[in-house]
């Protein structure tokens, strides 16, 4: 059932978001093809500069897009009026939640591969195929390289850094917007408010755990291997992995508890 | 065997009660009226069976389980709003109830939209109220479900359509199925009702056998209705 869903959760995104990277990627064959083909005069002016500002536009709204569906999902397919069909199918709440949450995920890392084609497509198309060809090899050999090291390690540390940050981020939004629900009226008002307030305890906790070595918070990463703190990197890493999950747990059951045992659809 | 019963279910809104420590048992193969005013607890009741509430005190069971996923497998429910994705084609919500509900019937589905002359490439949010709302009954009666729990499902629309609803919930529901209908348009549901529960305040008033209270009281159930709710 969980397939179920997110592939519903895909189809409801996508929708959206699928045009507005196939007119990026569009837009970015464009601006190649302007910078080979038109006379580097006529380019520069007035057209170059509208097909930069589109192609900027487009890129600002997919990324907005994408957050504002991550949250909007949640909010109207669970808290509005598609709650009650969503809140009828024979799945538990925790799987409602997770399908949110593993699609929300899922296309911001498309979003990511996006952005490759983006750049992919405007490189194919502006840079002479033989300077192309010569990036991607010098690209393979230094990722080889990478493969040899430790940077393929770290890299995938600070990869699944991102993806716990993204996802506590994320989870926080929802148990909010989950509190926010209890009140009868002004719900978006009720959902701020509670997004601030666990944010403040969030503040709270994080400098009580400071004072005694324990760096948690994302902005932790700026004090790493300093003489102030004394700590490495290494270890802030640990540190935030280790609290992004607690968090990320904590939100979990506040958003399973209030949507399965205080649910207050409109 | 009951299929629906509520033992001492109570459910409070903060300082208001909703319901106030109701029993009412209900069996299969029976189509039961549940009516009352504006504020009586038709709706929380329902909301309870499908789980959407949780009883404050008491409980609420659903062929002997609480409500939960296993139970919504064989609840039917229809809300007394729109609950349809505006953005799918009617189409698409085929498919969507087909993957999610094993016992839906798609075939009887595009039959039911066909005699309605109902597009299923039209968008919901694109066809107007009362097609949305025969869209919905569509969906919901479209099931092999072992209960059905229609919220409100003839308010709001205009009488041809009522009489529409009234002969696609009697066609469609399975012989074994508890159907639990809430209305405050007695009249127009009276003659398929099997049985009656009158809700007041919390409180049930009267559970009875339509037949039977037709006997007793002399008079049709309209009428009693009224008379018990008279303000």
């Amino acid at each position: 059932m969980l397939t179920k869903l997110i592939g519903y959760e895909m189809k409801a995104f996508g929708r959206i978001i699928l045009p507005l990277y196939a007119a990026t990627i569009g837009m970015a064959l464009i601006m190649g093809l302007g910078v080979r083909v038109l006379d580097r005069e006529v380019y520069s002016n007035i057209l170059g500069a509208v097909i930069v500002m589109v192609f900027t536009t487009l890129i600002l709204a997919t990324m907005v897009m994408t957050g504002v569906l991550c949250v909007q999902r949640f909010y109207s397919n669970l808290l509005g009026k598609e709650g009650y069909l969503m809140f009828s199918l024979p799945v538990e709440t925790h799987q409602l939640i997770l399908s949110k949450v593993l699609s929300s995920l899922i296309w911001t890392l498309l979003g990511g591969v996006a952005g490759i084609c983006t750049v992919a497509a405007w490189g194919l198309t502006a840079i002479p195929v033989q300077k192309f060809v010569t990036f991607f090899r010098e690209a393979g050999i230094f990722i080889r390289r990478m493969s040899l090291g430790q940077e393929i390690g770290e890299a995938a540390v600070w990869l699944l850094i991102g993806i716990l940050l993204f996802a506590a981020s994320l989870m926080q939004i929802y148990a909010a917007m989950a509190i926010g629900h209890q009140w009868s009226s002004h719900r978006i008002l009720g959902s701020i408010l509670a997004y601030f307030g666990i944010d403040i305890v969030k503040s709270i906790i994080a400098r009580l755990l400071g004072q005694i070595g324990l760096y948690t918070g994302w902005t932790s990463f700026f004090i790493a291997n300093t003489e102030e703190t004394g700590v490495t990197m290494g270890q802030v890493q640990v540190f935030v992995i280790i609290s992004t999950i607690i968090w990320i747990v904590i939100y979990s059951v506040a958003t399973w508890y209030f949507l399965d045992r205080r649910l207050n659809l409109e | 065997m009951a299929v629906l019963e509520c033992i001492h279910l109570t459910k409070k809104y903060g300082s208001l009660t909703a319901l106030d420590s109701i029993d009412l048992s209900l069996e299969p193969g029976r189509i039961v009226g549940l009516v009352g005013p504006n504020g009586s607890g038709k709706t929380t009741l329902i909301k309870l069976a499908q789980h959407l509430l949780t009883p404050t005190e008491g409980e609420i069971l659903i062929e002997g389980q609480e409500p939960g996923a296993r139970t919504k497998s064989i609840v039917s429910y229809l809300p007394d709003r729109e609950f349809l994705p505006a953005w799918m084609n009617v189409e698409s919500l085929l498919y969507f109830y087909e993957d999610f509900y094993e016992d839906f019937d798609i075939a009887r589905a595009e039959q039911m939209l066909e005699s309605l002359n109902i597009d299923p490439h039209m968008t919901f949010r694109k066809l107007s109220k009362g097609t949305r709302e025969k869209v919905q009954l569509v969906m919901t009666m479209s099931r092999n479900a072992g209960i059905y729990l229609l919220d409100e499902p003839i308010a709001g629309v205009d009488p041809a359509a009522r009489d529409y609803i009234l002969r696609t919930i009697i066609g469609n529901y399975s012989e074994n199925a508890l159907v639990l209908i809430s209305t405050h348009l007695i009249a127009d549901v009276e003659t398929v009702l099997d049985e009656v529960v009158f809700l007041k305040q919390g409180h049930i008033e009267l559970h009875e056998n339509t037949d039977a209270l037709r006997e007793r009281t002399g008079m049709s159930v309209d009428n009693y209705f009224r008379e018990v709710y008279r303000c």
